[in-house]
């Protein structure tokens, strides 16, 4: 038994020769990285932008914090470095940096336009083989130059990084796996938030802040287009992310309406018309009624109903613009495919598979929907002096 | 420890080698003499010489030992308003000396054992018998709350130094006569009395002969406290682990004893031993039981959740700082880090130097005498952790570590469990600091599999969670209310498992009895 446990022990403690003690790594030596830009340059090389926070000015009390944080720039620094491929831009950017980039945090990836537009596969590749990434990154398309909107300051957050995180979840959050996946799946496109530079809105104040408003539609794994105002709330109708955001639609000359959506449902119908497929997008939208401008009592039936209708209206004309014009680019962003793949897969396999884009086209969809407004804040009566 | 009789020793009477005189002799003068040089420079061994009618007589006791009030009346006084028939032991003890325990003997190693415990010895002249008067008295320590184990609620008394008093406040809980003490002397120069407690009929016989046999096995100088047995008689003495319990409360004690387990009395010292024990048992409070069961079962989770973190929070912390910065919340990171900027030390270095500071703050905090004692240790704790942070040698969310941890510690109520944890708390940070998380899980595997695989006198250690018994579980982790309370474990009780009676608890009937009628 003694002999036992004293081999044991030899055992053990030859095992330390195998440890991690000089793999020691400080918090002080690593660079955490928070958010990195991919752009392309006319060349063809690469160039990877970075923005690392500083630590000593973020929180931490009492030590010798403090300092840094007045006047230009946040706690935090942005750098880039290029080159022919994606690890070679980080070398070159770790060649000027003391400490060693860790990735590990990163949870915003940017892709500059013309990187987007020619491809993002490459970025996507790095961030799945990667054990240091996390794929729960959000992916997100810029207007223009990935490292200028890097640069761009956010007055509420101390890290850009962070706002765009933050705004990214309020509007669509596509993560890395969750763009790979629509990629790879037959029939259905992925779609991804776009940010863009937009001038200050306050008179006296140059400068520029970051806006989230559109979308970027993919075609495989590059951006075919970006949707403009009125196709963009149809992206998060499709997405069953409409929850919480408002619509405004004309009521009559007195005024306009807003209401807020409280729930909604997305179904699809199939059936088969001629041997080509047709489908109903059926979009329920329970809402609330915000802002009534004409003053109307909905007390009324007949008054209801002519609100619902136009309201219908107005969310069946974003929905449709946004399909047709999809559709006619060849993105199939409602899944449309990847229904068909599922439910009639043999079907899929012999006939439409191969040119699934061209059949959109001439895709016949109709879009249904099932307005109703649940509770109202106020009763549409003037108030009289 | 074995003793060692050198030949310097036996050149000193002592009681024990000498086997020649142990016989009372007739005279008195005789056995005065034996005793004068058994007992030569002792100078509190009073030797008191009357008459008893024509006979001369000497009582012999250490003085401080004995009550004197009770030698006076009922020994000398009786003694000397005796008639001048013949005397004879027999009368003497019969008729004479009206003290309650009264003993004779024909040995004079029994007399001097006896005048050493504080008893007396009455020697007649012309008798070759003598008497042992047991009118013990002298000062000791009142009962008073115990100062280890305050409750909120529950009985605050203690036991004290007294083997007597200690075996009577248990008695004054267990009115039985299942309830057995068997009495043992252990320790050649120190002839300590102890007392052996168990319930016939609860306790296992075989665990009862097995104590006896242990306890009979000792064969040491000295028995100053209940340590010394524990030591001895446990099962396996490098383990940090205790398995033993001790206490100083009585009702601790009785409960225990009344779940079939062995306890162990020994004079001078108010500590009595308890065993078998588990692990799960040094979690356990006994207010745990007074309380209503609500907040013994949010108590004992938060021990539970505590002895965690005792263990393994400064661990935890080095080894994610240190080799798994990914585990970490990024804004959490980002705080740590800053922090961190200042800082010489690795991380490692950092929680070794604030631990070990600590634990010989607390160990400090001991000696200090109670009036500066509570100042002192705010204001150490304050100054030395603010001044240490602002000067840059340790890092605030290190001090938090350490503090929390300390806390952790004191939750424990059993302080020898307590003490093994916060010991087990430096392995663990040391594989922690060298093999990062995966350290951490081999050191728990190592304690874990050596928790499971202790035995205290054939129960397991980690029993009801080690050989999983679910029945058994209901008084771990959580306290099952009273009624529901309704058998002994059965880790130590084999038979006459039943503690209570099914359905106690006032019925809805009983209970809307009272209701109605009330204006």
């Amino acid at each position: 038994m003694r002999r036992t446990s004293l081999l044991l022990l030899a055992l053990i403690l030859s095992s330390t020769l195998l440890t991690a003690c000089w793999d020691r790594v400080e918090v002080n030596d690593l660079a955490y990285v928070l958010a990195t830009g991919f752009d392309k340059e006319e060349d063809g090389t690469y160039r990877v932008s970075v923005q690392v926070p500083l630590p000593s000015s973020l929180g931490g009390a009492g030590s010798s914090g403090g300092g840094g944080g007045t006047g230009e720039d946040g706690p935090y620094f942005v750098d880039s470095g290029s080159g022919r491929n994606i690890r070679e831009s980080n070398d070159d950017l770790q060649a000027r940096m003391s400490r060693k980039l860790y990735f590990a945090h990163r949870r915003v990836v940017i892709v500059g336009e013309k990187m987007a537009k020619e491809g993002m596969g490459e970025i996507l590749n790095t961030i799945l083989i990667q054990p240091q990434s996390r794929l729960s990154s959000f992916i997100i398309m810029s207007k223009g130059e990935a490292l200028e909107v890097l640069n761009l300051k956010n007055r509420l957050e101390q890290l850009p990084g962070e706002a765009i995180r933050e705004m990214a979840k309020t509007s669509l959050e596509m993560r890395a796996h969750e763009v790979l996946q629509d990629i790879k799946r037959p029939g259905k496109e992925g779609v991804i938030p776009v940010i863009e530079k937009s001038d200050k809105q306050v008179k006296g104040e140059s400068g520029q802040e970051i806006k989230m408003q559109s979308f970027a539609i993919l075609l495989g794994d590059k951006v075919n287009f970006i949707t403009n105002e009125k196709e963009s709330p149809a992206v998060l109708w499709l997405h069953n992310r409409m929850r919480g955001k408002s619509i405004t639609f004309p009521y009559s000359e007195e005024g306009e309406i807003t209401l807020r959506i409280i729930q909604d449902k997305v179904t699809k119908d199939f059936r088969m018309v001629n041997g080509k497929p047709a489908f109903t997008v059926k979009i329920k939208a329970t809402s609330t009624l915000m802002e009534n401008e004409p003053y109307i009592s909905l007390d009324d039936p007949k008054i209801y109903k002519k609100v619902i209708k136009k309201m219908e209206e107005e969310i069946t004309n974003q929905v449709e613009e946004l399909l047709n014009h999809a559709h006619a680019e060849g993105s199939d962003i409602a899944g449309f495919g990847w229904y068909l793949y599922r439910n009639h897969n043999p079907t899929w396999d012999e006939k439409w598979k191969d040119d699934w884009s061209a059949h959109l086209k001439d895709l016949e969809v109709k879009v249904e929907i099932e307005g109703e407004i649940q509770r109202m804040t106020n009763t549409g009566m003037k108030v009289k002096e | 420890m074995k003793l060692r009789r050198n030949k310097q020793s036996e050149k000193k009477s002592n009681l024990h080698t000498d086997k020649t005189e142990s016989q009372v002799h007739s005279s008195l003068d005789e056995n005065i003499d034996i005793l004068k040089e058994l007992f030569e420079d002792c100078s509190d061994v009073i030797y008191r010489t009357f008459k008893v009618g024509s006979h001369q007589a000497c009582i012999i006791f250490i003085d401080g030992l004995i009550d004197a009030n009770s030698i006076q009346f009922h020994v000398l006084d009786a003694l000397e308003e005796a008639s001048r028939e013949s005397l004879s032991i027999e009368i003497v003890k019969d008729k004479i000396v009206s003290i309650g325990s009264v003993k004779e003997t024909e040995k004079l190693d029994a007399i001097v054992k006896d005048i050493l415990s504080g008893n007396t010895g009455l020697l007649i002249d012309g008798l070759n018998e003598a008497l042992i008067v047991d009118a013990k008295g002298g000062s000791r320590r009142s009962v008073a709350e115990p100062e280890t184990e305050t409750v909120i609620r529950g009985p605050r008394e203690g036991f004290t130094e007294s083997l007597r008093v200690n075996t009577a406040l248990v008695r004054h809980k267990i009115r039985s006569n299942r309830l057995k003490m068997i009495a043992k002397t252990v320790g050649e120069e120190t002839q300590t009395n102890i007392a052996i407690l168990y319930v016939d009929g609860l306790a296992r016989p075989e665990l009862v002969k097995e104590v006896m046999a242990r306890i009979e096995k000792i064969e040491i100088d000295a028995v100053l406290e209940s340590g010394y047995i524990e030591e001895l008689i446990e099962d396996n003495s490098w383990s940090l682990f205790p398995q033993i319990q001790n206490t100083e409360r009585p009702d601790t004690l009785a409960a225990n004893l009344l779940e079939g387990r062995v306890g162990v009395i020994v004079d001078g010292t108010p500590f009595a031993l308890i065993l078998p024990t588990t692990f799960w048992q040094f979690l356990q409070a006994s207010e745990d039981y007074y309380h209503r069961f609500h907040i013994s079962v949010f108590l004992r989770v938060i021990r539970v959740i505590f002895i965690f973190l005792a263990l393994e929070l400064p661990a935890i912390y080095i080894a994610v700082t240190t080799y798994h910065q990914e585990m970490l919340p990024t804004n959490l990171l980002f705080s740590v880090a800053s922090s961190r900027e200042a800082i010489p030390f690795p991380a490692f270095i950092e929680a070794l130097i604030m631990e070990v500071a600590f634990e010989a703050l607390r160990e400090a905090g001991i000696r200090l005498p109670k009036v500066i004692g509570q100042a002192v240790s705010i204001l150490g704790a304050l100054v030395i952790g603010q001044a240490a942070v602002e000067a840059g040698i340790v890092s605030a969310p290190m001090v938090i570590i350490v503090s929390l941890t300390g806390i952790a510690s004191f939750t424990i109520p059993r302080f020898n469990m307590a003490i093994s944890i916060r010991l087990l708390r430096f392995p663990i940070m040391i594989l922690a600091g060298v093999f990062g998380l995966y350290g951490i899980v081999l050191g728990s595997t190592f304690i874990l599999t050596h928790l499971c695989k202790l035995r205290s006198f054939g129960v397991p250690y980690f029993s009801p969670l080690g050989p999983l018994n679910l029945r058994e579980l209901r008084d771990v982790f959580i306290r099952a209310p009273w009624w529901a309370l309704d058998k002994r474990p059965s880790q130590t009780v084999k038979d006459d498992v039943r503690r209570q009676k099914e359905n106690v608890r006032p019925t809805k009937k009983q209970r809307s009895g009272l209701e109605g009628g009330n204006a």
